[in-house]
């Protein structure tokens, strides 16, 4: 038989889409081929860089470059199967306007607040941030100082910026862009549990009989497990699908029951689920007598505005948000009780036939369901309740904890589950879910770091948004901010943020590839090495640690945020940075560097340069002389050893596609908190929620209350933003590939042909779209993948030439202090 | 990665509603240069794809998703060769000779935990 190579590859190609999606083909085309790839490549694996599925990819490279992705087909998590973002992976490395030097704003050849971006050296680079770190620390303090990392940091990274941060600098002002996305997620696990992270896994998919989208497009946000969804939907005909939201977008195709909702009603209609769950006898009623206490929260919380609001000042309860008191089941019976149906309806505009369809979803016990969320619930003034409520009627079923049932927080970064939260880079964490204002949790930290008794800081430090605001109003003097892009990221940035950077007292530092918006409103730009640059772990959000080797040498001069973060603790003495009486105390700690007592301290640097692997470079590593990741993993998983947070040991990563913690013995675990599945949970006990003393997870009682703005005569819309498919948040990787930036190349006000025909507009018309804190012009888009009701409109926001936080409220949760980014009002004019 | 002389051969698994299939097979067909390697009769079909660049690809894959039925899209294989070469005639032996092992690493076999689902 006569062939053509093309005949080959489009074989290979077929083949391999074919086995992955469990088609068999004809024989003469599979027998063509039994492996891959006719090209002279060297493949390894990577987790990808974007979103917090946490997909396996097969990564070539060849001449030291990455030249080929994609879906690792023994990846457990995406099986071979990618997104478009993914498959276009290798080229956010090898953007045209790649950084390869620092960047310092320089006049007449010295440092200027309104200088040009200058080309230096390292040196110079740390010389002067050290400067004026040693400056501020003298003058303020450790509160004078502040770093802004990311759920896009390596395990590695975010533990070495906790440490120099925490244990260096003795400040908690670091927090992670991860405020901006998840915050509310733990503060949901953590009042409800106890603990952070899901209980369940994605083997849930292939168990459930019924998915509910609460707030979340996971048709363009977390496509790979939506095509598992979408996959279990079609080949069992009896699953069901129900999709609800405050507009109509892709996920909505597979909606066997759709709901569109008034933004914040998400809260009336959990309360309705539960209300009906009690009403039809549907309670589990063993499970929650044994496994469940009853909460009545504080109400009346406020909006985690500015305390000059005069929102702030209406509010009863602003500086006692997250208390509550215990009550009973017949207590919590009563409370939800007003939320029939037919209020319901009247709140949020959905059908009381339709909420009583996916409330039986949840109450007929033979139905498996997994509840799924993302943004919608955490980007929400009562983020942390939506959480706590979307838990509630989980926990009045029993429906947790097994497979195919229970409640699933997805994370939209790599690393915000394996990285800001566990490692616990937010401003009152320290790792393990362990916490700064919490005694023995800081004299353990003190132990595992090996630090002087007494010297860690117990006051919570400030959060993104409050760091912001101390920027803006000179508390906080110099600023790092690493693999994050919070200028475009971040809510009413005209207002709240640019007056911070450029505020002449202080002196901002961006760590980024790309020149991004944040990077040009800074004062010095780090060049960062990315992904498979450097070696890393990153964690996903079904608990599962995945580490990845450097495939290849960072372009220029950029180095990882790690070797920054390592080197840059070379320029402090414990003398500049450490109270004298806690050195009197300690002497032995006199005369060292941050460097030393924080990376050379004989735990760090314990595994020799042999232990890296033979086929890999390790920059970091070569140049401080030991295996740097591995001794900063092994130093770190010594916090979670043992409680409930067991990693496996640091080498076993590199062999696995990952593992979900806790690992213990060797073994993984799927599903937590229920007998026989998780190793912490006694026998005998059926469940424990050992997150919290009593084994109890908690039922909290938590009413409807309006939001920070709504629509009004003169703002007469509501505004949401989010994300489209082809682009990550803020764009500043995925609008560097031609083809991506190409097929979404800028932001679109999506709008009902109603509203737009009521003010005049037609389809592809230039808009203002205009709040109290400022505007922005797009255009109109009427017929697009994302159709909103009459009344609301949805821009995304990875478009730096159209910011639309600066038109966003920076209205958060009270609780989490997460910002609100789904709604505010707003009004459409022609431009 | 961007050469007017390459080619990019992709290959794509597409979810419909069962119900749909039918129609949704009619619908690709229109679809220029997109070709149906396989299906399993209840909304899974396997495509393959040739175009000069990758936008070319992803402007398919809007098409097709603009189909009436179409749930999802997913991307599996892609792999760029000069055109040139394309052309070339290979014997079926030689065939599985062009294929380099994919994983030079060794990866462990997994201990699962003794879950069943």
């Amino acid at each position: 038989m006569k062939l053509t190579r093309r005949d080959v590859i489009k074989a290979q190609a077929a083949t391999v889409a074919a086995s992955v999606a469990g088609i068999s083909l004809p024989a003469s085309a599979s027998n063509l081929i039994t492996s891959s790839a006719a090209n002279e490549l060297t493949w390894s694996k990577a987790p990808c860089r974007f979103c917090g599925t946490g997909c396996g990819i097969s990564v070539a490279t060849k001449n030291g470059k990455v030249v080929a992705t994609h879906g690792d087909v023994k990846a457990e998590v995406n099986k071979g199967l990618s997104c478009v973002k993914g498959y276009f992976l290798s080229k956010i490395l090898y953007g045209k306007d790649r950084l390869t030097q620092p960047l310092l704003r320089k006049r007449d050849g010295v440092y200027h607040k309104e200088g040009e971006f200058t080309p230096v050296s390292w040196d110079e680079a740390f010389d002067i941030m050290a400067d004026k770190w040693k400056a501020t620390l003298k003058a303020k303090g450790p509160t004078g100082i502040g770093m802004f990392g990311s759920g896009q940091w390596t395990v590695h990274e975010g533990y070495a910026a906790v440490k120099l941060m925490k244990a260096g600098f003795l400040s908690n002002n670091i927090d992670p862009n991860a405020r901006h996305c998840m915050a509310s997620a733990v503060g949901g696990f953590m009042r409800t549990f106890g603990i952070d992270e899901p209980m369940g896994c994605y083997d849930d998919f292939e168990s459930s009989d019924a998915f509910v989208l609460w707030g979340s497009n996971m048709a363009e946000m977390h496509p790979i497990l939506w095509t598992r969804i979408a996959d279990r939907r079609l080949s069992h005909p009896h699953v069901k699908v129900a999709v609800l939201s405050t507009y109509k977008h892709r996920s909505f195709d597979l909606a066997d029951i759709p709901a569109i909702f008034t933004p914040q009603t998400d809260l009336v209609l959990l309360n309705a689920i539960a209300n009906y769950i009690i009403e039809s006898g549907n309670v589990n009623q063993s499970f929650i007598e044994k496994h469940v206490n009853f909460r009545e929260g504080v109400t009346d919380i406020g909006y985690g505005l500015r305390p000059t609001h005069e929102l702030e000042k209406k509010a009863k309860n602003a500086n006692k948000a997250g208390a509550s008191k215990a009550i009973d089941f017949a207590a919590f019976a009563e409370f939800v009780k007003p939320y029939t149906f037919e209020y319901a309806e009247k709140m949020s505009g959905v059908p009381a036939a339709n909420i009583e369809k996916i409330a039986k979803l949840y109450a007929d016990p033979s139905t498996k369901v997994m509840s799924l969320w993302t943004m919608g619930a955490n980007q929400h003034t009562r983020g942390v309740w939506t959480n706590n409520l979307l838990y509630n009627i989980h926990l009045l079923t029993g429906k947790i904890s097994e497979p195919g049932n229970g409640p699933f927080s997805l994370t939209g970064q790599p690393s915000a589950c394996g990285t800001a939260r566990e490692v616990g880079t937010f401003s009152h964490r320290l790792p393990a879910d362990m916490v700064v204002a919490n005694p023995e949790h800081r004299a353990y930290s003190e132990k595992v770091w090996k630090l002087p008794k007494g010297i860690l800081n117990p006051k919570p430090g400030a959060h993104a948004v409050k760091q912001s605001r101390d920027l803006k109003d000179g508390k906080i003097n110099v600023y790092w901010l690493q693999v994050n892009n919070n200028m475009q990221a971040g809510p009413n940035i005209n207002e709240e943020m640019l007056p911070g950077y450029r505020n002449p007292d202080n002196f901002i530092v961006c760590s980024d590839p790309y020149p991004t918006v944040t990077a040009e409103a800074s004062d010095l730009i780090l060049p960062t090495a990315m992904w498979v640059e450097k070696e890393g772990v990153y964690g996903n959000a079904e608990r599962r640690t995945q580490a990845w080797y450097q495939l290849v040498n960072a372009p220029g001069e950029a180095r990882s945020d790690l070797w920054q973060l390592v080197e840059f603790s070379k320029r402090f003495t414990t003398e500049e940075v450490w109270p004298a009486e806690v050195l009197a105390k300690n002497p032995a700690y006199k005369g060292k560097t941050l460097f030393d007592v924080l990376f050379k301290n004989g735990q760090v640097d314990k595994f020799p340069l042999s232990h890296i692997s033979q086929d890999y470079e390790n920059q970091e590593s070569n140049d401080f002389g030991f295996y740097l990741q591995k001794g900063l993993f092994e130093e770190y998983a010594a916090f979670g050893r043992g409680h409930g947070h067991d990693l496996a040991d640091y080498d076993r990563y590199h062999k696995e596609r990952g593992l979900r913690w806790p690992v213990v013995n060797g073994k993984e675990t799927q599903w937590r908190f229920k007998e026989g599945s998780d190793p912490y949970v006694k026998a005998g006990t059926g469940y424990q929620f050992y997150g919290k003393p009593d084994n109890r997870a908690v039922i909290f009682a938590l009413p409807y209350e309006p939001p920070a703005e709504s629509p009004d005569a003169e703002f007469d819309m509501w505004l949401s933003t989010g994300r489209v498919l082809e682009h990550w948040h803020t764009g500043s990787m995925t609008q560097r590939v031609p083809e991506l930036y190409k097929s979404f190349p800028d932001a679109l006000c999506y709008m009902h042909p109603k509203d737009a025909k009521q003010r005049g507009l037609r389809r592809g018309d230039e808009v203002r779209v205009i709040s109290r804190r400022g505007e922005i012009k797009t255009r109109v888009e009427t017929r697009g993948r994302n159709k909103p009701p009459v009344g609301l409109v949805f821009v995304p926001f990875f478009d730096a030439t159209q910011l639309i936080n600066k038109v966003c409220l920076d209205a958060t949760d009270p609780i989490s202090k997460q910002t609100d980014f789904k709604k505010c009002a707003v009004k459409i004019v022609k431009a | 990665m961007m050469n007017s002389n390459d080619s990019h051969i992709s290959s794509f698994i597409l979810y419909c509603r069962p119900e749909k299939q039918q129609s949704v097979e009619q619908g690709l067909s229109a679809v220029e240069h997109v070709e149906l390697h396989g299906k399993d009769g209840n909304g899974k079909f396997v495509l393959v794809t040739e175009a000069p660049h990758q936008g070319i690809i992803l402007d398919r894959i809007e098409q097709i998703n603009q189909l009436d039925g179409v749930i999802d899209v997913s991307m599996v294989y892609h792999q760029i060769m000069p055109n040139s070469e394309l052309g070339d005639h290979v014997q079926e032996e030689e065939a599985s000779q062009l294929i380099k092992a994919k994983d030079a690493i060794q990866f462990c076999e997994k201990e699962m935990s003794a879950i069943s689902s």
